[in-house]
C-alpha cells in the first residue's frame, strides 16, 4: 500500500507539495477561462467569492474546522499505517450519540450537557474505529476493509434511527430528527454563518496532535509503526494494543466532528449532514502528508477550492460537476507526486 | 575430447557481477560451457553466487563485464529458450494453477480449453499429475513448481535451469523430477543445470559438477572423477584457521547460565562472555530457529530461560526488558526502518530517556546519536535517511544500537551476510568487545568458517536439529562441512 511518507528533508517536502498546489490551481484557472462564458468575472469569484461576506467566511471557516478534525483523523491512522476508511460511518455515528446524549440529557445540564454530549461522540467514533482495531489484533483483518464495510453497514442504521421514534420528529416527513434543547446549542459566532464556537477547537486540538505524534515518545512509536510495522514490533511495541490505538483515536476525533456537527450547525441530526466529510479528511491527510502540523492549511485549502467552485458554480456559469472537478485536480497533482516519489 | 564432441548450447564467457547495493562481487570471472544432452550440477555453499550466476544465465541480471553467448546467437532470455525455475516461484494466491501457468504465454492468450488441453499434455509428458483447477494459495510449493515448469515447456527451450528443485521434495519426488528432467535433456538433446547442496544427488543425476565459491568457479568435475569425500572438501577445504586476534577468557563453569533451552529441537546454555554459533545450510530450521529465541514466534517445544527467568511465551517487549538484544538477518525488513532518519533508527530503546517531561527533544536525540555514531564508528548525519547508507555501515548501526544498552544476551543472525572483509572485521571486534563486556552472545550463521573464526563453541543444525556443541578447537572447517551435510564416514 502506498502511503504518503514525509521526507526526511521537510523543505523538499514542502516545496513539492506547493509545486503540486500552483499547478493544480493553474489548471484550475485554465478551466475557468477556457469553459467559462465570462472568465474575468469567473475568476473574481472563484478567488474572491470565499471571502467576500462575513457569511461567506464564516461558512468557510465552519467547514475547515471539521476538515481539520476528520483530516487529524485520517492523518493520525495513516501516519500509524493503519487505513481509516470508515471516517463517514464514524462522524455519522458519532452524531448520532451526541444527538442522543443532547435529547436524553436534562436541558439544565447546559455547558456541562454539551461536554457530554461531545464525549459521547467521541466515544462512539472510538467504538467503531476500535472494533477495526481489535479486529486486526486478533484476526489481522485488513483495516482497509472492515474500517469500510463497518461505516457503510453503520449509515443505513443510523439512517433509520433518525427517524424511528426514538428520535424522529412526530409527524413529521422530513428526514431529520427532533430538535435538541437550545441549551446544548453551541453559541454561534459571525452570524449568519454556521460557525459556532465548537469549531475553535480545531487549532489548539491540531496543535495538541502535531505535539503528540512528532514529539513525544508515544508519537515516535505510532511513526515507527506507520514506516515499518516489523520493525516496531522487533522493537518491543505490542501489535494488539498498538492496533487498537491509532484507529481509535482516529474514530474519536471522527465522532467528535459528526458532534460538533450536530450540536453546532444542525441543531438536530439530518439525513446524510456529514456526507464527505470522512473521504475529505482522507483527502486533506493526504494533502497533509499525515503531519498534523500541515492539516490546518491542508484543510483550510481544501475547504477555500470547495467553496470557491461552488461560488462560481452557484453563478450559474458552470455546471455542479465542476467543485468535484476542482478538487480532483489537486489530489490528482498530490497523488501523482507520491508515485513519482516512490518509483 | 572425443572426436564427435558435443555442441555447445552456451558459453559464459568470463562473468562478474557485482552489487551495488552491498559491494559484494557474487559472480567473478567465470567461465563456463553448456552442452547439448547434458545434465551439469551447480553446488556452493549459501552465498557462493549460485543464484546470480544462473540469473546471469537467463538474462534475468546483466553481468558487470563477460558476455553469455548462445549458440542461436541471440542474448540470453526466455525467447532464446532458456528458463529458470526459481525455488519459489512468484505467484498470485488467488489464481488458479492453469491461470498461472498460462501467464506471461507468447502471443494470444489460446482461451481456457486450449490452454488447459495444451498444458494437461505438457504435464503428462512429465509424469506430474496437477489439478490445474486448484487455486495457487492452497496448491503448495510443489504443486506449484511443476505447474510453472509445465508453463516453462510450452516455450521451446534449450536450456532449463532448476534453482534448488528437491529442497521441498522427498526421496521418491526428487528421484521422478530429476529423472524426467534427465530424460527431457537426452531426448531433445538440450541442457539442464540444477543448483543443489545434496551432494548425493549430483552424484547421481549429473553428467557434470560444477563448484562454486564465493564467486568463483573453483572446479568442475564429473561424478565418475569423483566421490561424496571429494566434493566435500571441494565445498569445505580445509582451511588454516585464521589466529584468534585476542582469544577470550574462558567463562567459570560455575557460573549459572544467562540464556539456556530445555526440551527444545536446539538445547543450549549460555553463559556471559561467551561466544556460541550454530550453523546450518539454508532451509534446516536456522531462521525458525531465530524467530523462536527472539519472541517473534511461539516456541514448538521445549522452554526457554533468560536470566533465571522462564522466557517460554514471554512477550518480544519483555524479553528486551529482561535483557535480550537482536541484530536480525533481515536487516531491511525487520531490523531497522529504511526510510527513517539515522536517528530514529537508534533511539526505539531509549526515547522515555531521551523525552524528559513526555517531550522528545530533537537536540538529545541528535546528541544521542553523535554520542553513539562516536563510540562505534557510525556513518551518517543523524538526520539522513538509513537507505542512503551502505550495508556494512547499516549493519553496524543495528549492532551498535543493539549493544549500548550492555545486553545479557546478545542474537546475532547471519551478522555478516553481505559485508566485506574490512566490515566483517570490524563487526568481529565489536562481537568479541561485547562478550568481553560480559554479554552472552549466539550467533545464527550459514558460514561456517565466520563462526571458527569468532566463536568459543560451535554447533550444526541439521533438519531442524542440534548435532551437538563443541568447542571450537575441536572443529576445523572440514569436520563442520561434513556435519552440515550430514556425510558420515
Amino acid at each position: 500500500m502506498n502511503l504518503p511518507r514525509a521526507h526526511a528533508n521537510p523543505l523538499i517536502g514542502l516545496s513539492s507539495t506547493l509545486l503540486a498546489l500552483a499547478v493544480s490551481l493553474l489548471a484550475t484557472v485554465v478551466l475557468l477561462v477556457v469553459f467559462g462564458s465570462h472568465p474575468l468575472s469567473a475568476l473574481m469569484s472563484f478567488f474572491v467569492g470565499p471571502f467576500s461576506s462575513p457569511l461567506a467566511w464564516g461558512n468557510t471557516l465552519n467547514q475547515s474546522s471539521l476538515l481539520v478534525l476528520t483530516g487529524l483523523a485520517a492523518s493520525v491512522a495513516f501516519g500509524a499505517g493503519a487505513f481509516n476508511l470508515g471516517g463517514e460511518g464514524q462522524v455519522y455515528l458519532g452524531g448520532l450519540a451526541a444527538l442522543a446524549a443532547a435529547l436524553f440529557l436534562p436541558p439544565v445540564w447546559g455547558a456541562l450537557g454539551i461536554l457530554a454530549a461531545l464525549v459521547s461522540g467521541m466515544v462512539a467514533g472510538a467504538g467503531l474505529g476500535a472494533v477495526s482495531g481489535a479486529l486486526k489484533a486478533r484476526w489481522q483483518a485488513d483495516e482497509l476493509i472492515t474500517t469500510f464495510l463497518l461505516s457503510a453497514s453503520v449509515v443505513p442504521v443510523v439512517d433509520s434511527l433518525i427517524t424511528s421514534p426514538l428520535f424522529g420528529a412526530a409527524g413529521s416527513f422530513l428526514i431529520t430528527s427532533r430538535k435538541i434543547p437550545q441549551e446544548f446549542w453551541l453559541p454561534g459566532l459571525l452570524a449568519p454563518s454556521n460557525l459556532h464556537w465548537g469549531a475553535l477547537l480545531a487549532l489548539p486540538l491540531a496543535v495538541i496532535f502535531g505535539v503528540l505524534v512528532n514529539s513525544t515518545p508515544w508519537g515516535y512509536r505510532l511513526r515507527l509503526l506507520g514506516r515499518n510495522r516489523a520493525f516496531a514490533q522487533y522493537t518491543g511495541l505490542s501489535m494488539a494494543s498498538y492496533s487498537l490505538l491509532p484507529l481509535g483515536l482516529s474514530g474519536a476525533l471522527h465522532g467528535l466532528a459528526g458532534a460538533l456537527g450536530v450540536l453546532g450547525t444542525q441543531h438536530a441530526l439530518v439525513q446524510g449532514f456529514s456526507s464527505g466529510w470522512g473521504w475529505n479528511g482522507i483527502a486533506v491527510a493526504l494533502i497533509a502528508r499525515t503531519n498534523p502540523w500541515a492539516v490546518v492549511p491542508a484543510a483550510l485549502l481544501f475547504t477555500f477550492l470547495d467553496q470557491a467552485s461552488r461560488m462560481v458554480v452557484l453563478q450559474g456559469q458552470f455546471p455542479f460537476q465542476l467543485s468535484a472537478l476542482f478538487q480532483a485536480a489537486i489530489l490528482f497533482f498530490i497523488t501523482a507526486q507520491i508515485v513519482r516519489r516512490r518509483s | 575430447m572425443a572426436p564427435n564432441s558435443p555442441a555447445v548450447l552456451a558459453s559464459l564467457v568470463r562473468l562478474s557481477k557485482t552489487f551495488a547495493d552491498n559491494g559484494v562481487r557474487a559472480v567473478d570471472e567465470v567461465s563456463l560451457e553448456l552442452q547439448a544432452g547434458e545434465v551439469l550440477a551447480l553446488l556452493g555453499e549459501n552465498g557462493a553466487g549460485k543464484t546470480t550466476l544462473m540469473a546471469l544465465l537467463a538474462g534475468l541480471e546483466v553481468p558487470d563485464s563477460g558476455e553469455v553467448v548462445l549458440a542461436s546467437g541471440q542474448p540470453p532470455s526466455l525467447k532464446a529458450g532458456i528458463a529458470l525455475v526459481q525455488q519459489h516461484p512468484p505467484f498470485a494466491p488467488e489464481l488458479t494453477l492453469w491461470e498461472h501457468a498460462v501467464l506471461g504465454l507468447p502471443g494470444r492468450f489460446p482461451g481456457k480449453k486450449a490452454a488447459r488441453s495444451l498444458l494437461e499434455a505438457s504435464a503428462a509428458r512429465w509424469g506430474f499429475a496437477l489439478n490445474w483447477d486448484e487455486l495457487c494459495r492452497d496448491a503448495g510449493p510443489l504443486a506449484l513448481q511443476k505447474a510453472t515448469l509445465t508453463a516453462f515447456f510450452l516455450h521451446p527451450l534449450t536450456i532449463l535451469i532448476l534453482d534448488e528443485p528437491t529442497a521441498a521434495l522427498g526421496p521418491a519426488e526428487a528421484r521422478s523430477l530429476l529423472a524426467s528432467v534427465r530424460a527431457w535433456v537426452r531426448e531433445n538433446h538440450a541442457c539442464a543445470v540444477f543448483v543443489t547442496h545434496k551432494l548425493h544427488e549430483s552424484l547421481e543425476w549429473a553428467d557434470r559438477v560444477a563448484v562454486m565459491r564465493a564467486g568463483r568457479l573453483v572446479a568442475t568435475t564429473t561424478p565418475a572423477d569423483s566421490s561424496l569425500e571429494a566434493l566435500s572438501s571441494l565445498l569445505f577445504p580445509r582451511r588454516q584457521r585464521p589466529q584468534v586476534q585476542e582469544s577470550l577468557p574462558a567463562p567459570a563453569a560455575s557460573l549459572p547460565p544467562v540464556f539456556m533451552a530445555q526440551g527444545t529441537r536446539a538445547d543450549f546454555e549460555l553463559r556471559g562472555g561467551e561466544i556460541l554459533g550454530l550453523t546450518s545450510l539454508r532451509g534446516e530450521g536456522a531462521e525458525e530457529l531465530e524467530e523462536e529465541l527472539t519472541g517473534l514466534a511461539d516456541l514448538p517445544e521445549g522452554r526457554l530461560f533468560l536470566a533465571g527467568t522462564d522466557v517460554t511465551t514471554a512477550s518480544i517487549a519483555a524479553l528486551r526488558r529482561l535483557g535480550l538484544s537482536y541484530v536480525p538477518s533481515d536487516r531491511m525488513g525487520r531490523g531497522s526502518s529504511p526510510y527513517s532518519a539515522l536517528a530514529s533508527n537508534v533511539i526505539p530503546y531509549q526515547v522515555t530517556r531521551l523525552a524528559p517531561g513526555g517531550i522528545l527533544r530533537s537536540h538529545s536525540v541528535r546528541g544521542y546519536f553523535r554520542e553513539l555514531a562516536k563510540r562505534f564508528s557510525l556513518q551518517g548525519e543523524p538526520g539522513q535517511r538509513l537507505v542512503t547508507l551502505s550495508g556494512g555501515n547499516i549493519q553496524k548501526l543495528i549492532v551498535a544500537r543493539e549493544m549500548d544498552h550492555g545486553p545479557k544476551v546478545l542474537i546475532l543472525a547471519e551478522p555478516s551476510w553481505g559485508l566485506d572483509l574490512e566490515a566483517r572485521r570490524e563487526l568481529y571486534r565489536l562481537i568479541r568487545q561485547a562478550a568481553r563486556a560480559g554479554s552472552a552472545i549466539l550467533i545464527l550463521s550459514s558460514e561456517p568458517q565466520e563462526l571458527l573464526e569468532v566463536c568459543t563453541r560451535v554447533g550444526v543444525l541439521r533438519e531442524g536439529r542440534l548435532q551437538g556443541i563443541r568447542l571450537v578447537e575441536h572443529w576445523t572447517s572440514e569436520l563442520l562441512g561434513r556435519e552440515l551435510l550430514g556425510v558420515v564416514n
